[in-house]
């Protein structure tokens, strides 16, 4: 399957701060990917390192097989950007801005972009420095998928947008991409999109890699285990995370659960009562963030 | 290019407004060209401030242009666009091109709206020209903006960078005053004329500079490298400026008016000798000297006592020029300084419009000059020194280049020139006051202000009718130039000459009626040239002169 993205070994340091430390990630082609961390995680430095906006201190990240940094007006056309601060010109109305860029991709589809406006209801005939946050954000949307690109790469287009807009703007996007089979790699702070939105989840915490893998996967070998009538104590493990005790009951969250787990545990501990249930991928990100800041405490 | 365009259609629209005001302080430049030509001499004054105005204005343009698409802002709309750096960076210069053809073409719009008729050669390079220095400007704006991630930051920067350039600038400029106390350049036209070359080549080192290390850095896709591209074209141009060493400007001079060869005097006809004159009338002497100071440095000049005969009455001596060195008896070798300045009597054009001269001039070279010394140098050099070098005695003959009524209003264009007689009156002492304005294109590669150094024009006031001409009792001067634009005024007292037949120096109630007013100019009839070497030369005892 063809990589659409590909991170090796990146890094970047700001003077004396490291923002991104040794991650490798890939994205294959038609496939979702949720980037996820918490603030100041590095996912914005990350997403503009792969697109080539911002130049790495270490390692190296392609688009296509090509050089983020090297990147061509084809590789763009392959390539739809949208990020949270991303500048539109603001000067002009959406129409003109739309006829601008339009006129940037030999590839662009006026009945798609017809198609979206109509799905995203964008004021065309006002300036766009009078829109609200919601218009520009669907405005970018629709100038990073009108010419129908192979990927999608989105940082944080969510954030600040009233909860009706976002759901009109996840579901115009889960709609088009599933039927177009595009790669997305986006960024998100709402855990909820990414169930609806995500095949695969990255996350970093502190610049470096946490989770690589897919949604699947993930909650696959993510289980809440509480143990009933024990008080032995359990053993805690790399495995194990936000262990809790309560008399004779304990719970914790198990990051390598399969078929074999509750056999093992029932054998260490025969006389307790064992309940094992799913967690969504909130519980499992909030988990791993309280992980990482046990780990590594922020000032 | 289709692209290019498009990217150029959106820059313009974006800075629309600020590059009309821009386009409307250039335009300032055709202010005084539509006012009445009385009234242009105060306006004139303002037109350098409306013209670094406009530069300013250029680079506040241009620097919002580029920072559009700011190549550092990973946030710029085109960064995720396919746009590529070739693309942007022939926009930026399309779009800066086309903000400053129109600022050009007012300079050059400039003379035919005032009535100067330029010749098509001097019109181009005064497009040239100004293309040049707004194209300095454009590009230190554009590599400066290119380099900086929003227009704020730009802003700063230009002000902290040109604030530093002040002081760099002041320090510079008293060092330098302070370090050439000790050292008087030779004057001439090519010192000038290599200043000139200077600061075209340190203009073309600029744009030319700065566009290829754009280049370079965009290729490499490291624009933050342009810092180095900007540091390596200061040094370039700041060495371009101090040491430049090719004097291009005098290929576009113009040649010194010529009279027709087949008229030129035969000079080996011409007599010329040294002789002795009673100095002060009461003792012989070869050489009349005097001092002068520059720069706190003083300087002996020496004439010699000269004769020259057989030269045809229509030709005059121009003020000589010559090589000298002074010998001392050690063998100390002094180099004299050269010059060559001053022009002819305006009154020898009498005879040509048919009033003759009131005074004969048997002798035209009783003096000619043969040394300039620094007067320590001269000291050094002790008495009984050897003076020797060469004389070069221009030839020529006053010519009438136009000839118009002494009355408000009336003009004549000479070449590049106009000459505006603005009011004349006789004053309550009955003398002639008029008023000249005379207006000429100025281009750098014509020499600037030196442009046209061999034919000097001159005005007399005549009545041919009474055959009496006016002597200049007084006159008073303003020059201003605005960029390519030079007018000088100047305002004449004059009186009818002491040796007129009237024998008073009042002017007539009726005396202009049919006055006129004279524009003479000279052409050269070749040069006379002379060696000469005096022994025995003692300058050095200045109680009495030799």
């Amino acid at each position: 399957m063809e990589t659409i993205i590909e991170a090796r070994g990146l890094a970047k340091r700001y003077r004396h701060k490291d923002a991104v430390h040794d991650l490798s990630l890939a994205l294959p082609a038609g496939r979702a990917c949720a980037f996820l961390g918490r603030n100041g995680a590095g996912k914005t430095t990350t997403i503009k390192m792969l697109a080539g906006l911002i130049r790495p201190s270490g390692g190296s990240c392609s688009l296509f097989g090509r050089d983020s940094q090297q990147l061509r007006p084809g590789d763009w056309r392959k390539t739809g950007y949208v990020s949270e601060n991303q500048e539109l010109y603001d000067w002009m109305t959406g129409e003109e801005l739309i006829a601008f860029t339009s006129a940037l991709y030999p590839e662009w589809d006026k009945a798609f972009e017809k198609e979206l406006l109509g799905k995203l209801g964008i004021p065309l005939q006002r300036r766009i420095s009078r829109c609200s946050r919601g218009e520009k954000v669907k405005l970018a949307l629709l100038l990073a998928m009108a010419f129908r690109p192979r990927l999608l790469i989105l940082d944080e287009p969510f954030a600040g947008l009233d909860p009706l807009v976002r759901s009109e703007f996840l579901d115009t996007v889960l709609e088009i991409t599933r039927q177009n089979d595009w790669s997305i790699f986006f960024s998100t702070h709402d855990i909820d999109d990414v169930e609806k939105l995500a095949d695969d989840v990255v996350i970093i915490d502190e610049g470096r890699l946490q989770v690589s893998e897919s949604l699947d996967t993930l909650q696959e070998r993510f289980r809440r285990i509480d143990l009933y009538g024990s008080h032995m104590p359990i053993e805690e493990t790399s495995a194990i995370l936000n262990l809790q005790r309560e008399g004779d009951h304990s719970r914790f969250i198990h990051t390598a659960f399969d078929g074999e787990t509750t056999a093992a545990i029932q054998a260490a501990h025969p006389q307790v009562r064992i309940e094992v249930s799913t967690l969504s991928l909130k519980e499992i990100f909030i988990a791993l963030a309280k992980k990482c800041q046990t780990e590594s405490p922020r000032s | 290019m289709t692209s290019v365009f498009h990217h150029v259609r959106k820059d313009l629209r974006h800075s629309r407004w600020l590059v009309a005001i821009t386009w409307l302080a250039a335009a300032g430049i055709l202010w005084p060209a539509v006012t009445p030509i009385g009234e242009r001499v105060g306006l004139v004054e303002w037109l350098p401030f409306l013209r670094y105005g406009s530069w300013l204005l250029l680079f506040l343009s241009v620097g919002r242009i580029v920072q559009l698409d700011a190549p550092l802002r990973d946030t710029a709309f085109h960064r995720s666009r396919p746009v590529s750096q070739g693309t942007w960076l022939v926009s930026k210069l399309m779009s800066c091109a086309i903000v400053i053809l129109p600022m050009a073409l007012f300079q050059v719009l400039m003379f035919p709206l005032a009535g100067l008729r330029p010749d098509v050669g001097d019109l181009m390079l005064i497009f040239a020209e100004e293309m040049l220095v707004h194209s300095v400007v454009a590009m230190i704006a554009l590599t400066l903006a290119a380099r900086m991630e929003t227009y704020t930051r730009f802003l700063t920067i230009a002000m902290g960078l040109s604030f530093a350039f002040l002081i760099v600038f002041v320090i510079y400029v008293n060092a330098a005053e302070y370090l050439s106390r000790e050292t008087k350049p030779e004057w001439s036209y090519d010192i000038e004329y290599l200043k000139l070359s200077r600061q075209l080549v340190t203009q073309i080192i600029a744009v030319a500079g700065l566009l290829i290390g754009l280049f370079i850095t965009f290729r490499a896709r490291r624009p933050e490298r342009l810092t180095a591209a900007i540091a390596g074209t200061t040094l370039a141009a700041s060495l371009a400026w101090f040491f430049w060493p090719v004097n291009f400007v005098k290929t576009f001079t113009r040649p010194e008016a010529e009279a027709p060869r087949s008229e030129w005097p035969d000079l080996s006809k011409v007599e010329f000798s040294f002789r002795e004159d009673r100095f002060n009338g009461n003792k012989n002497a070869r050489f009349n000297w005097g001092f002068g100071g520059y720069n706190d440095i003083h300087y002996q000049h020496i004439s010699a006592y000269s004769r020259m005969e057989g030269l045809p009455p229509e030709w005059w001596v121009y003020p000589n020029g010559y090589r000298s060195s002074l010998v001392s008896p050690a063998g100390v070798v002094i180099e004299s300084r050269q010059t060559a300045w001053a022009g002819l009597a305006e009154e020898i054009v009498l005879p040509v419009v048919g009033i003759p001269l009131p005074w004969k001039w048997e002798n035209p070279a009783p003096q000619v000059e043969i040394g300039e010394f620094q007067k320590t140098k001269v000291d050094a050099a002790g008495p009984n020194a050897v003076l020797e070098g060469e004389v070069e005695i221009p030839i020529k003959r006053p010519v009438v280049l136009a000839r118009i009524p002494l009355k408000a209003g009336a003009s004549a264009r000479i070449g590049n020139r106009r000459i505006t007689v603005t009011s004349v009156e006789i004053t309550r002492n009955d003398w002639v006051s008029y008023q000249t304005i005379e207006e000429r294109p100025i281009s750098k590669l014509r020499g600037g202000w030196h442009g046209e150094p061999h034919r000097t024009l001159k005005k007399i006031a005549i009545n041919s009718r009474r055959g009496e001409f006016l002597n200049q009792v007084g006159e008073s001067n303003s020059n201003h130039t605005a960029a390519h634009y030079a007018l000088g005024s100047a305002v004449t007292n004059a009186s009818v000459s002491m040796e007129s037949s009237r024998g008073d120096t009042q002017v007539s109630s009726d005396w202009l009626d049919g006055a006129e007013l004279i524009i003479t100019g000279d052409e050269s009839g070749g040069t006379f040239r002379r060696e000469f070497r005096f022994e025995n030369v003692n300058l050095i005892d200045t109680s009495w002169r030799p």
